[in-house]
């Protein structure tokens, strides 16, 4: 009984020494450094993405460090895998703020940025979330930023171009999160008749929904799903159930292998913000080519990735490491000139000017929507 | 005075430490190879949030947490009762699939993928538990009771003859013993405390969605019971304390970026593996599960 009792008792005090340790020494040595801490998902699912964001700020750490850093101050990223999981995101933001001491942290999913925010808030810490598209984030507090529309915005430019042509729609949309946050924005601002069904993340066949949506006759159709494989899926079973008339997707319409389908040829579908090929991109995406040996498959994680490092730059630069100077400065901001166009941030620290648009695939191309 | 840090990790021991008991109640010592752990905790994450959303004092939260939890705990054990060893398992592990398709689906009570943002930080006969030191008080005092409640049950008459159960059900029933009855009421009391840890989870994260209840958050809980041994409180707490801490100081290792994410994981499974290859039974184990 006495044995194990010691045990913990051993093992609380090495944890807690090990803890005393590690603030003190980080403490000490790095005073120079400006310290962000990005936490993303480096493995899993979600690890497609972010480690292509990841790839990004290594790339932009040595741009800002190889001509002098910020106002002499080189900055320092210190990785960490939240595995777009609430309980890991939260230790991982404890790990970087209590004991790493940065006063900045960048996030990627929804449900990281969504469980980090109160941490961020208590803490005074400044939150940045990257792609975050959850509608919930708009009031997630004061410190915290996203660089990214809100699913509001994408469902709104739905509405709006799908509303004056169409008044009785069928919706096909899967359950998760960005999806439903998509419809439920949708139904609120559609005018219009709406015959929804959804289906779960992991189904593979449609053909249930989609004759139920069929049976009631609705003059066009918004797939909404998450993943651009059962997008595919669902267009060519809905051309096989005979369905003739137009059909609206949402971003999936932009991957590769749909574009290339013969199924998805005149569908209209509405895309992340534009990323127009300026320069500034086009050396980004050399130099990741150049280093990782491929191009980048989520160009707008890529390009949100680097305007917000960028941002957080210039607000470096103005303003000095001090998270409640930082946000006060942010919420200045109103014309950011970066990859994703000319845009700031408004009071709840969404930003404005960057929002989704309307594209058509014909002959295997992207050409902008114009409606008739 | 201590790190916050370190305080988060105490505060999920906490709450691991919860559920580790409470399946190890049902796990090591009715012998019920429940997978269905996860779906309890869901549950009472759930019924917690929503409650605490709508205004509800904490105090309610926690116990109609448990209360639902424990109801539910009950429901899945008269369909069950008969089921042993994987077959149970498979019967439990569906429980946590409907679970799941539940708290996605069923939108207009659940939000379904969208999560609960926002869930209030408690607040206990007026004291404010918002701070996470005090979060973390109180999260060891209810694991104290956890533990104290799960320890009592194993000593009484009633967890004597849950053990004979799980030894030999054939025997107990010869005895005289309603094994029945024995198994329900051990599954119950599971997964009443299950949802208590999912209360305490809900209210410290904030946050909750489907996502954070998929199968794969068996894994952890069920390694603590493995490693700590079947049948072992003691053995329980101890592996609470390795399986939850045991990835943190890799943290500090400094990987290079590029290998940061999978490095930390497989230094963590080669380091699990390690311990089951030296105590195969776990650190305490007394029994073996058939």
């Amino acid at each position: 009984m006495k044995k194990w009792i010691w045990i913990i008792i051993i093992i609380i005090a090495l944890v807690v020494i090990f803890g005393f340790w590690l603030t003190n020494k980080k403490q000490n040595n790095t005073k120079e450094e400006i310290k962000i801490g990005f936490i993303g998902p480096l493995t899993g699912s979600g690890a497609s993405w972010g480690i292509e964001q990841k790839n990004t700020l290594e790339i932009i750490k040595s741009e800002i460090n190889n001509s002098g850093g910020v106002n002499g101050r080189l900055i320092n990223i210190i990785y960490e895998d939240g595995k777009c999981d609430g309980k890991d995101s939260a230790t991982a933001a404890q790990k970087l703020i209590n004991i790493d001491k940065t006063k900045i942290l960048m996030t990627s999913c929804s449900s990281a940025s969504l469980s980090i925010s109160p941490i961020a808030e208590s803490n005074n810490v400044l939150l940045f979330a990257i792609w975050t598209t959850n509608p919930g984030f708009t009031n997630a507090g004061n410190y915290s930023f996203r660089i990214s529309y809100s699913d509001v915005d994408t469902a709104k430019t739905m509405a709006k171009i799908i509303g004056e042509k169409y008044k009785k729609l069928g919706v096909l949309t899967e359950m998760n999160d960005y999806s439903v946050g998509v419809s439920n924005a949708f139904k609120q601002n559609y005018n219009g008749e709406i015959f929804e069904e959804n289906f779960s993340p992991d189904s593979k066949d449609f053909k249930t929904q989609l004759t139920k949506i069929l049976s009631n006759k609705p003059e066009a159709i918004l797939l909404n799903p998450n993943q651009p494989g059962a997008g595919l899926e669902a267009l060519k079973e809905l051309r096989e159930l005979g369905f003739k008339s137009q059909i609206y997707g949402n971003y999936f319409g932009s991957d590769g292998d749909v574009l290339k389908s013969a199924f998805a040829q005149e569908m209209v579908f509405f895309a992340d913000p534009d990323i127009t090929n300026t320069p500034l991109k086009q050396s980004l995406f050399d130099k990741y080519i150049a280093i990782y040996g491929e191009k980048p498959d989520f160009e707008y994680a890529v390009a949100a990735t680097y305007d917000g490092a960028y941002i957080l730059k210039q607000a470096l630069t103005k303003v000095e490491y001090d998270s409640e100077k930082l946000k006060n400065y942010l919420y200045t901001i109103k014309d950011f000139n970066g990859m994703l166009g000319t845009y700031g941030f408004d009071q709840n620290g969404d930003i404005t000017g960057s929002l989704p648009s309307a594209k058509q695939i014909v002959n295997g191309e992207i050409i902008p929507y114009k409606q008739n | 005075m201590l790190s916050a840090y370190i305080i988060h990790l105490l505060i999920l021991i906490g709450i691991y430490l919860i559920l580790a008991l409470s399946l190890q109640l049902a796990m090591g010592y009715s012998g019920l190879l429940n997978l269905g752990h996860i779906a309890f905790y869901a549950i009472g994450a759930y019924i917690s949030a929503i409650l605490a959303i709508n205004g509800f004092p904490f105090f309610g939260c926690i116990i109609f947490a448990g209360i639902g939890a424990m109801i539910f705990g009950f429901l899945l054990s008269i369909p069950t009762n008969k089921l042993k060893g994987d077959y149970l398992a498979l019967a439990t592990l569906g429980f946590t699939f409907v679970v799941y398709a539940v708290t996605l689906n069923w939108t207009s009570l659940t939000r379904g993928p969208l999560g609960i943002p926002g869930i209030p930080k408690p607040t206990l006969l007026g004291i404010d538990f918002s701070s996470n030191l005090s979060f973390l008080i109180l999260t060891a005092i209810i694991a104290l009771i956890t533990f104290l409640v799960i320890w009592q049950i194993t000593r009484s008459p009633f967890g004597k003859a849950l053990q004979a159960t799980r030894d030999d059900e054939l025997a107990a029933q010869v005895l005289g013993k309603n094994t029945f009855k024995l198994k329900s009421y051990s599954l119950a009391i599971s997964a009443f405390f299950a949802g208590v840890a999912g209360s305490l989870y809900a209210s410290y994260i904030t946050f909750i969605d489907p996502s954070s209840f998929t199968l794969l958050q068996i894994i952890p809980i069920l390694s603590i019971v493995i490693i700590g041994g079947l049948a072992s409180l003691r053995g329980t707490i101890i592996a609470t304390f390795i399986i939850i801490l045991l990835p943190e100081p890799l943290r500090f290792i400094g990987f290079p970026s590029s290998i940061v994410g999978p490095a930390r994981q497989i230094i963590y499974a080669l380091i699990l593996i390690a311990i089951l290859i030296y105590k195969p039974k776990g650190f305490f184990g007394k029994v073996k599960l058939e």
